[in-house]
């Protein structure tokens, strides 16, 4: 069975809609997405700005113990509004 | 009845894999309109004795190996057809709506980072002679891209060349269905938008020149994206998939279709006016090239658009010409990957289509 990854997106996506190859997701402000294939999840990380979380309810706490801010935008300009 | 070229058809559809087939079924192809009058090149492979110690001095048994199919086509450039396009050709794609827009759309399309995958999109491909129950309905499964060329010239619409190179396998007898027929298979296409060579803007910026704006010196570019393509690993014994599911005799098809280099490589000529651009070659400057068309308006002050932006191209040619009974410029040259932005290049195409991840 493939790994279910979650992952929270950004506030403020910069863009509406994202893919890569035969994957795809919508990037709904503050939802929590969840994937089946490791290297579309660290695309979505790196080039997006999602967070992964533990679960699709919630967001994973720090090491530190308190709460993660919710991610905003740290995408690449790339796809958003020019 | 006589069939002519204008009883010709083309169309295709975006498959969820490789491997998936696209259903048959009302409005799951969009019609493709295309300039060119070119076919499938279809063949099979086969293996024969004639080497072998039979006996004979001649060939005695032949059987099929493998399939093979590829197309060329030449595509307008409707706005809105052209991002099918881009999709599975470049791979990587974001949509947004920019900022004052409703029906708009900003559709970035790059180069699929191959650290993420190489497999791009592939599509189920349809050609017709004769519309529903014609003389030639074939359908075609798992056709990716290998490369495209965006040009243009002279006052006439931009242009695209690309290619397909699919999986071998094929059906001669679709039932897919086309207009007039009632709900058919096809959806026409409406509402295109063309972009045209004289909509274009092309600026060069280096670091120690500056901008140049081309302006009234642009005649003519064409802008070549190519991928290599894992031909020999596409056809992998071990996945057993033939023409005829789970009959090897009826031949093997690809599995998959992967890219390998991706490269872009571009001509422009402008009228000529002074060395600057045999300065730049010699030079080797490290230009940022940006190519815009702008069209008639969609909603509000946002035109059809379309950016294709290169981070940092280098001329190999720059020479002056004779072309139209004037002094000209041709300039040629390539992309280089821009590790501050990742890419080699992206497009930014501004239409009124919803988006190019779902709908075709």
């Amino acid at each position: 069975m493939s790994e279910k990854i979650y992952l929270k997106v950004p506030s403020e996506p910069a863009a509406d809609e994202v893919a890569i190859g035969n994957f795809s997701a919508k990037l709904t402000p503050k939802e929590v997405i969840t994937v089946e294939n490791r290297r579309f999840a660290d695309w979505l990380v790196n080039e997006w700005g999602c967070a992964e979380v533990d679960s699709p309810v919630g967001s994973r706490q720090s090491a530190e113990g308190s709460e993660e801010e919710e991610p905003k935008a740290q995408a690449k300009k790339n796809g958003g509004n020019k | 009845m006589s069939q002519t070229a204008a009883s010709r058809h083309y169309a295709w559809a975006k498959q969820t894999d490789y491997n998936t087939q696209k259903a048959v079924a009302a409005g799951n192809f969009k019609e493709l309109i295309m300039m060119d009058q070119n076919f499938l090149d279809y063949n099979v492979n086969t293996g024969d004795d004639g080497d072998w110690s039979t006996g004979a001095n001649t060939i005695t048994d032949q059987w099929v190996e493998s399939h093979g199919n590829r197309v060329q086509h030449t595509m307008p450039a409707f706005a809105q057809q052209m991002g099918e396009l881009f999709y599975m050709m470049l791979g990587q794609y974001a949509v947004a709506t920019p900022g004052g827009g409703t029906l708009s759309r900003n559709h970035t399309f790059k180069p699929t980072d191959p650290a993420t995958t190489r497999q791009n999109v592939a599509v189920s491909y349809l050609e017709n002679v004769g519309g529903t129950g014609g003389v030639h309905n074939i359908l075609a499964r798992g056709m990716v891209g290998t490369g495209f060329s965006l040009k243009g010239s002279g006052v006439s619409p931009l242009m695209a060349d690309f290619e397909l190179a699919g999986s071998g396998f094929m059906l001669t007898d679709s039932a897919a269905t086309w207009y007039p027929t009632a709900t058919p298979t096809v959806t026409r296409r409406t509402g295109q938008h063309k972009l045209f060579n004289t909509q274009i803007g092309v600026v060069a910026t280096d670091p120690a020149n500056g901008n140049t704006t081309y302006g009234c010196r642009y005649r003519s570019f064409e802008f070549n994206y190519k991928q290599t393509m894992l031909d020999e690993a596409s056809i992998s014994p071990g996945c057993a998939s033939f023409l005829t599911s789970g009959d090897q005799t009826s031949g093997a098809v690809r599995s998959s279709h992967e890219f390998d280099r991706q490269s872009l490589d571009y001509t422009m000529e402008v009228d000529i006016l002074n060395q600057l651009e045999l300065v730049r070659l010699q030079k080797q400057s490290p230009i940022a090239l940006v190519l815009t068309a702008t069209g008639g308006l969609i909603e509000g002050a946002i035109p059809f658009k379309l950016v294709w932006t290169i981070p940092i191209a280098k001329w190999t040619v720059a020479k002056p010409v004779v072309s139209g009974g004037m002094m000209r410029t041709t300039i040629s040259g390539n992309a280089l990957f821009d590790f501050a932005t990742s890419k080699l290049f992206d497009i930014v195409l501004t239409n009124d289509t919803t988006t190019y991840a779902t709908g075709w």
